[in-house]
Formats: structure tokens, sequence, C-alpha cells
């Protein structure tokens, strides 16, 4: 009873976060006869795609690269650099994308000059930014899998003389899979190339949006952020732009699938992970002092030239209390918009201790993986009428979407509570006669509680720091902080603009350290009875 | 892990996970819709490009002869719009890939002048939308431009230019556009500008709006500093971020605050606020995030709500 009560609330809550938005994008694509002319490869969509891919894939293939040294360390590294390298090396992904594409132009203004806009240096910049932005994904997947090759393997092959061969073998599925993902999160970013008009998928479907046609030399994209989500419930150009935005949107979505069904393959056939850690390692396979010199190489790289820049470039001395008084209505927007989608993540957590959660968390993978912009069009379009104004003229549409967005990551730590090392605690307290209700209360949360309450604050991190759908969105009710700075990542040397920066930065870091010590908290009692087991 | 232990842990996480659960949603509840939004007498513009629609429109300026506004938006249309808001022309910048312009303003002589903030000029039409002359280019020096703002003029027919960029700063030209004077710095002191985005002139005495500084500052026109009126905040009398400005015929400020959306009405003797309107928020009577205001002569104000697509017209 209690499990089916359970499910039946996280599929309502999935259902309305995910399900809805998906059922509409799935409608307009069977509905619209725009969405087939996009299929008839003209010379300007295959120019598009052409460009999006390339500039997305080359991203991916340098963030890949750069994050090999820190994944060895992360996957066979010892002591402190190693620490070090697990807590530094997230803190790029943590920043938001315009708060990190603006830290690296400022330094190229700093030691050198701004590319011309829309130039080949200006997409080579981008391109660059998106790079060092994302090269944490990589390195966590690869690291990890690499905790997850069978030591004695390796071991072998290190007396073989071919210890590097056999081992980019076996991680040649999860080199593969970091690629495809990180092309995915590429492809949907626009918040990069758009402060300098530079033409892919994702620019071009916020154009279509907010002005009914893709850029031209009449339509510049050239701007700070439109109002998209603009009151118009009677108008029928909103939904004809809705529309066409969704047709524009079609190739990316191709791309997506493409790439996220070969990830998953990848991962699956070729990997060699079949546990979350197989142990320890012997000493004569830890990273060596080359890769991890390299690895806080990278990380000095992608995290601290960004944040080293703008502390710079800040023409004022920095005055942490004029700064919170002069950005207090976004701060306390965009906390609260964080707050409560990390609350309703951690409820989903909760709920997936409890029931079956494997159909819900695909929903919500898809609705990440479709990305901010298509989804904010869609609950626009979905809660733009007066009957609905109390989600779309409040807080609530803006969490709805961080949900449906980032809900999987609580639905996963919940998840990770029923999983085969956790069935025996379950399976002890079902013998003494306890309820799932009784298990959960008495057994589960006492244990799991940390990990459960780090996936909330994960969502809730990444909530305060999304781009796509909070520009779509632009939430007034309260205002949040990533719109306003929006409108000033035109100006470089801005200060209101590197002071916002800075505190949003400052915010997510210290929210991200406790996610990471609850994370911590939360996995080791069960990962330590592991280790146990094996002795 | 012992059965101490777990005992130990229960009570505190499920109560607590539990009861944070259960004080979100009146959180939610009470965000929601706070706050009473006083309507506006009418609302102009609508969503999209062509006349009478505007996409994040940012420039206001009202010509008193003629009784019409000119308003510029980020699709760089420039559009003239009769006393109740209906469109009567349109045109577009020359040049608009590497940004448009923030500002525009009536001359004494009629024409429209307009800060071409990211092509570092000042371009005049005449009101039909044909281009009349232009002058300046980007530096530092003399005559030259970073982001130029806005343009006002005094009774004399000189033109002072305000712009930032890191070399924020008031440029004064005579009406053929000849450099004549500059006064202000970058910085935070008296008589320093963090981007001055908006001037008004009244007799001797000008106004700027020092939006990163959250101030207004009165200036002689000869530079000389007089005061700052108000500080970084919410409340009346403070500011954030403001970025439009102009005065009333009772010569009281009236200023649009891009940080607070609202418009305040400012007492220039005593610096004091005497009254806001709007909110944040996207139904009439609120705003998101709005750039600029002007007052026609019949004492109306109109309101630059760029988030939202529109312009709404109130009175104090």
């Amino acid at each position: 009873m209690t499990r089916r009560f359970s499910t039946a609330i996280l599929l309502l809550l999935v259902g309305l976060c995910s399900g809805l938005p998906l059922a509409w994008m799935a409608w307009h694509l069977v509905t619209n006869p725009e969405v087939w002319s996009e299929f008839h490869l003209t010379a300007f969509r295959l120019d598009l795609l052409g460009r999006t891919l390339g500039y997305n894939l080359s991203a991916a293939l340098i963030a890949t690269a750069l994050s090999i040294p820190a994944a060895i360390v992360i996957g066979r590294g010892r002591g402190v650099v190693a620490t070090f390298v697990w807590c530094a090396l997230p803190i790029s992904l943590f920043m938001p994308s315009i708060v990190y594409t603006y830290g690296w132009a400022n330094f190229l203004l700093w030691v050198w000059k701004t590319p011309d806009f829309q130039s080949a240096g200006d997409v080579a910049r981008c391109v660059f930014s998106l790079a060092t932005w994302l090269t944490p994904l990589p390195a966590f997947v690869i690291g990890l899998a690499l905790r997850t090759i069978d030591a004695n393997l390796q071991q072998q092959a290190m007396l073989d003389g071919a210890l590097w061969r056999v081992t980019l073998r076996q991680l040649a599925g999860p080199i593969g899979a970091s690629v495809l993902l990180c092309t995915v999160l590429a492809v949907q970013e626009f918040a990069v190339y758009e402060p300098t008009g530079i033409s892919v998928i994702a620019t071009e479907l916020r154009m279509v949006f907010d002005t009914g046609a893709v850029s031209s030399t009449t339509n510049s994209m050239l701007a700070p952020i439109g109002g998209g989500a603009s009151r118009e419930t009677t108008s029928p150009d909103q939904r004809a732009r809705a529309a066409a935005a969704v047709a524009t949107a079609v190739p990316m979505l191709v791309m997506i699938a493409a790439c996220g069904i070969v990830g998953a393959w990848l991962l699956k056939t070729f990997s060699a992970a079949d546990a979350i850690d197989a142990g320890p390692w012997p000493n004569v396979l830890s990273a060596g002092w080359i890769s991890k010199s390299l690895a806080i190489g990278v990380i000095a790289l992608i995290a601290g030239v960004p944040l080293v820049t703008l502390v710079h470039t800040l023409s004022i001395p920095i005055q942490p209390i004029f700064i919170l008084q002069e950005f207090a209505p976004g701060v306390f927007g965009s906390m609260l918009g964080g707050v409560l989608a990390g609350s309703a993540a951690l409820l989903l957590a909760v709920l997936a201790t409890l029931g079956r959660s494997r159909g819900a968390i695909v929903a919500n993978l898809i609705t990440f993986l479709v990305g901010g912009q298509l989804l904010a069009i869609a609950l626009i379009r979905i809660y733009n009428r007066p009957s609905l104004w109390m989600v779309y003229d409040t807080i609530a549409i803006t969490v709805i979407a961080y949900v449906a967005k980032f809900g999987w990551i609580g639905l996963a730590a919940g998840r990770f509570t029923v999983s085969h090392r956790w069935r025996e605690l379950r399976d002890l307290a079902a013998v003494d006669g306890a309820t799932p209700l009784q298990t959960l209360a008495g057994v589960i949360l006492p244990i799991a509680w940390p990990l459960l309450v780090a996936g909330g604050v994960c969502v809730m991190v990444l909530s305060i720091t999304e781009v796509s759908a909070t520009l779509l969105l632009m939430p007034m009710k309260p205002q949040m902080l990533t719109p306003q700075m929006m409108s000033w990542v035109h100006a470089l040397h801005f200060d209101p603009m590197i002071e916002a920066s800075l505190l949003l930065t400052a915010i997510v870091a210290m929210l991200a350290l406790a996610a990471v010590g609850l994370g911590w908290l939360g996995t080791r009692p069960i990962l330590k009875s592991a280790a146990d087991g094996r002795r | 892990m012992n059965a101490d232990n777990t005992m130990h842990w229960m009570s505190f996480p499920s109560a607590f996970i539990c009861a944070y659960l259960r004080l979100v949603p009146l959180l939610l509840i009470a965000v929601a819709g706070c706050g009473r939004s006083e309507k506006p007498d009418e609302i102009w513009c609508e969503t999209g490009v062509g006349p009478g629609k505007v996409v994040y429109p940012r420039g206001i300026a009202y010509d008193a002869k003629t009784d019409s506004f000119f308003i510029v938006d980020r699709t760089a249309q420039v559009q003239r719009l009769d006393k109740d808001g209906k469109p009567l022309a349109e045109w577009s910048m020359p040049d608009h890939l590497i940004g448009k312009p923030v500002g525009l303003s009536i001359g004494p002589d009629g024409n429209v002048y307009v800060p071409d903030t990211h092509y570092q000029r000042i371009i005049v039409y005449d009101p039909s939308g044909k281009e009349i002359r232009r002058w300046g280019k980007g530096g530092t020096g003399p005559g030259e431009f970073i982001y130029p703002t806005d343009i006002a003029f005094d009774e004399k027919g000189n033109v002072y230019v305000s712009e930032y960029g890191d070399h924020d700063r008031i440029q004064v030209f005579d009406m053929a556009g000849n450099y004549l004077r500059q006064f202000g710095s970058f910085g935070t002191g008296d008589g320093q500008f963090r981007r001055p985005q908006s001037m008004v002139i009244t007799g001797d005495t000008m106004y700027v709006t020092d939006a990163c500084n959250h101030r207004i500052i009165q200036f002689k026109l000869d530079g000389t500093w007089v005061r700052n009126i108000g500080q970084v905040g919410g409340s009346l009398g403070e500011f954030r971020f403001p970025y439009g400005l102009d005065i009333d015929a009772k010569g009281r400020l009236i200023v649009c605050e891009f940080g607070n959306n609202r418009v305040q009405l400012i007492d220039p003797q005593t610096g004091k606020g005497i009254a806001t309107w709007g909110q944040p928020g996207r139904e009439p009577g609120e705003m998101a995030y709005p750039w600029g205001v002007v007052v026609d002569k019949r004492g109306r104000v109109v309101a630059v709500d760029a988030g939202n697509n529109r312009l709404q017209v109130f009175e104090f």
C-alpha cells in the first residue's frame, strides 16, 4: 500500500514536471507541418546543422582530451592531491555558463584583445570556453570508470608492457560516451554563443521564439534577453512562435537522441564497469606525479583563469555587503528557486526510496536532455492562461522547470538506497516485521539521509546556476539573478556583471561543498561495509 | 553501523526532512503573487517585429512640439508613436550586428539624436527617419566614445553625451557635433560615475542617473558637482540601477529603476522619494527590467517595460 501510494505521488510529480511538457512537445512535433519541412535539408539548414555539430563536437573533444589527467587522478589517485582534484574539479561546472564565458572573454581582453564578433577567433573562444566549462564531466565519467577496472588485469598488462593500451581499450566506452555526453550538453547551450551573435541551433531556437524568425542581417540575435515569457494570454503570435521554435529544434533533438542512444550503448557495451568501486589497487598503479601535476594544471586553467580574471577585472574593491545590497532581490529569488527545487528533489528522493522510480528517472532524463529552452517554451505554452496565473506568474513555473531538468539527481540518490547493497538491510528489517514505511524511517533514512539531502542540495545548486530555462521564463515574482546578468553579458569590464558573477560563484561554491560533504557522508557507510566485506 | 547508532540517528533526520517538506508549500504560497499593483491607464505596444510591436524596448524620448514619442528596441527599430501610442513611422539603425542603442533624445531642432551605443557614435535623424548627420568614433579622446548612453540639450543648444566603459564621462558638443569640453570620470566618488545612463537638464542644473553607483548626481552645467541623491536599496529614496530619468512639470524627478522594477518620484529639493509605481511582474502595473521613462505635456508618465515588451502609461 505504502509502495503504491509513494509510486503514485512520485509519478504525479514527475508527470506534472516532465510528462506534461514532453507531451506538449510530442503533440507539436506530430501535428505541426513545419516540423516536416525541417527534414528538407536546404543549404541554410545544412549549414546550421554543420555549424552546431562542428562547434559542439570540437568542444566535446577538447573537453575530453583536457579531462584525461584529472580522470587518472580521480580513478587512481591517492592522498591530498587526489582529494583536492575531487573537490576542486567541479568548480567550473557549477559556475553558470554566462559567468564562465564572461570570465574567459575578459581574460582574452586582459592578455590580448577581444576577437571580432562572429569571427573564427570568436568561435574558437566560445568553443574553448564551452570545452573548459564541461571538462569536469568527462573527467568524472572516465575517472569513475577507471576505478572499476580490475587492478589485477592492469597489473598483468603492466608486466606485459601494455598498461596504457589495455587501459585505453577498457576505457574506450566511457571516453566515447563522454564525448557524446559533452556534445549533447554543448548542443543545448546558447548563452555562450549568444553574446556575440553566433548562429547555432540553440541560439536560433531562441531567436525564433522571441522574434518569430531566424537571425539575419535585419534580425540580429545580439541583444539582451527578450521577453519570451511576456504575458500574451490570447496572442496567436506566441503560439505560432512556439510551434516554429519546436520545429527549429528538430535537428537538435535528433542530434541529442542519436548521441544519447550511442553514448548509452557505448557505456553498456564497452565499459568494464560492473561495480561502483573495484576496491583498492596496488601502489604501482597509482597516478604518478605527471598526472597529478597536469590535473592541477587543468584545474588552474578551467577554474582558476576565469575566476582570477573576474577578480582582477573588477575596477572597485570587493565589498560583499554592498554587493549583497545591490543584488538582494535577485539573490533572494535565485535562492528561493533553488531551495524549492532542491526540496522537491529531496521529496522525489524520499519517494524513490519507497516506490518504483525507473520510469520516472527515464522521463526526467529525457527532459534534461531535451534542454532548458524547449522545456521553458513548453511550460510557457501550457501555463500561459488566466486560470493558471498562480503557476505562470509565480516562481512555481520556474521550479517546475528545474525539477523537470534536474529531478533525476534526487531520484538517482533515492534509487541508490534500493541497490543490492541496501537490500540486505531492507530484508533484515522485513524479517523483523517492519513495514516499508517503518524500514524507511528506522533503517534507510538514518543512514542515507546525507545522501538524499546531498541530492537535493545538488539540484539546488544546478537550479541557481541554470541559464537556458531561466532566461526564457524570466521569473519576476521574485526576480532572479541570471536574467539580470544576461542583459550585461555583452559589456566586458562591467562591474555589476563581475560583482554578480562573483556573488553567484561564492554562493554556489559553498552549497556545492556542502553537497560533496553530505554525499561523502551518505555513501561512506555503505562503501565501507562493502570494503569490509571484501576483506 | 550498529543498532544503537541507527536508533540514535533515526529521530532527527526523519523529523527534520518531514517538517522541511511540509514548510516548503507554505513558503511557495506566501511568495506567490504577494503585493498589489496599481493598474496603468494604458498599455502600448505588444511583442513582435513591426509597427506597434517591440522586442525588449530600451530607449524612449518625447517630442512635446509634435506630441509624439520615439522608442528604440533590441531589433534596432526606431518607432515614432502618436500621443495614443499608435505607430506613425519606423526605421532601422544602419548597423546593429554588434549591439543596439540604449537611448535616444529629441533635440531642440526637432530631430532625433540616437547614441548608437555599440558603434560608438551619434546619429541624427529627422522625425521621418532620414539620416541627417553622424559624429564620433571609438576611443577615449575628445569627441570619441566607448559606449554612449544618452543625449541631453541645454538652452544654449549645447549637446551633452554621457558614456560608460571604463572611461565614464559626459562630453559637451555644439549642435554640429564639435567637441567643446567634458566633465566627470569613472569611479565612486563625488562627481564620478559608473555608467551614467540618462541625463535631464533643467535651467542650469543637470541630473544624471549614475546607474551602477545606485544614485542620481546633480551637476551645474559647467560640470561642477552639486550633490548625490539616494543610495542602494529598495526603500523610498533608494535606488537599484536607476536607468531612466525625466522631470515633470512640477520639477520632480521621475526615475525608472532597472533593479527594483519600478518608477520612483523624487523631490529634487530634498532628495527624498515621494512615491513609487510598479513592482516586479507581468500583469498590468507590474514591470520587468524597465529601462526608460518620459513624462508628456499632460503629465502622463510613459515607462519602457522592457522585459514585458510594452510601454505602460500612468500618472503619479
